[in-house]
């Protein structure tokens, strides 16, 4: 693929950015496989008034094959792996089509941060703490990790 | 209205410089370069619309034929590269099975020749003599071709005493005494003691009674003898180190001897013994003072660990194996003693291929005999040895 869909992508990522992403841009000028972005943690969820850090690798491939999104910080979600901070979600699998862009995905992943699917976890734990609803104890422990690692 | 732009890679019909090839696929308003989708759609394998959800149809240019000489092409090069992997695997396997199988062959046929006389040898490996000096090679049929590799086979199992061995040696020596096509009458005859075959039987069934009676009586006997002569006495003390204050030593050896099994196997009679003492039961009416008890019962288990594995390799070592593959050399000493047995008024007269298993199986009842002779006599010595007073000079 011709590297001119992410010339596009950054321009309009300079030029206008969704509601909730904070940053999109290159590493390295040089490099157009390799993406930071900041997203702000969805309102009235445990994740709000937190900005989060993500890293992006482009395959050569894209838009064909969907880029990868990773976590910098570790964080207590269902859908992101602890450690690596690897994000479950379908349409940056096999779900993937297009049509979906670098900033619309983050404004996907940021949705998922508000609404897990527990029933498809990278993270019991925290995933057996959601199916519970214990809303306390949810808040309790996200704000925790978030505190500890962002 | 916003400019019209391929969904894929986003290119701007302003933009597109090179005037490639655009399409509409569907009915709502996406547009796209035709590569771009084409790239899209055989990598997702999914030929509709990402927005209205229709179908999108793709053509071949190609003719019939051509699209369809390309499918059998992808067929065959799937099926040859199947084909090339059963090759392999089935080649590897292959070679190793029959590997193994003429080894075994090349033994049976030579212990085969080792025992039998040699016009039965020959008569059994199928080799017919013209004259003097010329022989032929018969074709070698089904039943050479099975019966002579389970020779070796045999003869190892003969040294074990379990259901599987026995039973491998009762259908071979069924089918060997079995002519083809199945006549009653010659498998009557060929039963008879003085007949080669019926020998074998004899001495067969002469070996489960053996075997029975050795595992009764003359196991559990030496079991004692091997504990007594001199496993007990260094693993012993160990454990009655690591246990001073708790385990009364006579005590201990009674329990020892009491928790040996009536029978094992004779290659583990080593690794049983050891367990054996492993497993001797505390004394029950010497408890050892309650805030001792877990740091014994710890020191007890790592003792416990590190015997079974010091035991594990006394015993499946390569003595084991050689002790397992030793019955293959028992032809050779058969035919040997055979000779010797030869000799006597009795024996003279008999087919040489019986004298031979006799001369075996007294072989083999020799060699246990002597065993257990040798391991009574350690036993006896090492019972028997005292500390010497000390002797002013």
């Amino acid at each position: 693929m011709s590297p001119g869909r992410l010339l596009r992508e950054l321009g309009q990522a300079q030029n206008e950015l969704p509601e909730g992403v904070i940053a999109l841009e290159v590493v390295d000028d040089a490099d157009l496989y390799h993406w930071t972005a900041q997203i702000e943690g969805p309102p009235s969820s445990p994740f709000e008034n937190t900005i989060f850090d993500l890293t992006i690798t482009v395959p050569d491939q894209y838009p064909i094959k969907p880029p990868t999104f990773n976590f910098k910080n570790r964080i207590s979600h269902p859908n992101i792996d602890f450690k690596t901070g690897d994000i479950c979600l379908d349409v940056l699998s096999d779900k993937w089509s297009p049509a979906w862009t670098l900033a619309s995905a983050l404004v996907a992943i940021r949705q998922l941060l508000g609404s897990p699917e527990p029933d498809s976890p990278l993270n019991v734990d925290s995933a057996n703490l959601w199916r519970s609803g214990d809303t306390s104890a949810i808040n309790a422990l996200t704000r925790y990790y978030i505190e500890k690692y962002n | 209205m916003e400019e019209e732009k391929c969904w894929i890679c986003l290119e701007t019909h302003a933009e597109d410089v090179e005037n490639k090839k655009w399409v509409r696929p569907c009915a709502c308003s996406l547009t796209a370069h035709e590569q771009c989708l084409l790239d899209w759609l055989l990598e997702s394998k999914n030929l509709t619309c990402p927005q209205c959800g229709s179908g999108i149809r793709i053509e071949s240019a190609s003719s019939v034929l051509g699209s369809k000489s390309i499918a059998v092409y992808d067929i065959m090069q799937t099926a040859y590269r199947t084909g090339l992997k059963a090759l392999f695997i089935g080649s590897v396997a292959g070679a190793s099975i029959s590997s193994i199988y003429s080894t075994l062959f090349a033994i049976g046929a030579a212990q085969l020749r080792v025992m039998c006389p040699t016009d039965m040898a020959f008569k059994a490996l199928g080799v017919s003599q013209v004259s003097d000096t010329e022989y032929k090679l018969l074709p070698l049929d089904g039943k050479r071709l099975t019966l002579i590799p389970m020779i070796p086979v045999c003869l190892v199992c003969s040294r074990m005493n379990n259901s599987a061995a026995n039973g491998i040696i009762s259908w071979v020596m069924f089918l060997a005494s079995v002519s083809t096509p199945l006549n009653y009458n010659q498998l009557v005859s060929s039963l008879k003691p003085s007949e080669p075959i019926g020998t074998l039987w004899l001495v067969m069934e002469a070996r489960l009674v053996y075997m029975y009676l050795y595992d009764k009586y003359i196991l559990p006997k030496l079991s004692h003898w091997i504990a007594e002569s001199f496993t007990y006495r260094r693993d012993l003390e160990m454990l009655l180190t690591n246990n001073a204050n708790n385990v009364n030593q006579g005590g201990a050896i009674r329990n020892i001897l009491a928790a040996f099994p009536n029978a094992f196997p004779r290659i583990d009679v080593e690794l049983e013994v050891l367990d054996g003492i492993n497993n001797a039961p505390e004394q029950p009416d010497q408890d050892p003072p309650v805030a001792d008890n877990q740091q014994n019962r710890r020191n007890q288990e790592q003792h416990r660990i590190a015997q079974r594995r010091r035991a594990r390799n006394i015993v499946v070592g390569v003595d084991t194996l050689f002790s397992m593959l030793s019955p293959l050399l028992l032809p050779s000493a058969s035919s040997f003693a055979g000779n010797i047995l030869g000799k006597l008024p009795f024996f003279k007269k008999m087919n040489v291929f019986s004298r031979n298993v006799i001369a075996g199986s007294i072989l083999v009842v020799l060699n246990d005999l002597i065993y257990i002779g040798v391991t009574y006599l350690r036993a006896k010595d090492r019972k028997g040895l005292r500390i010497a007073a000390y002797k002013k000079k």
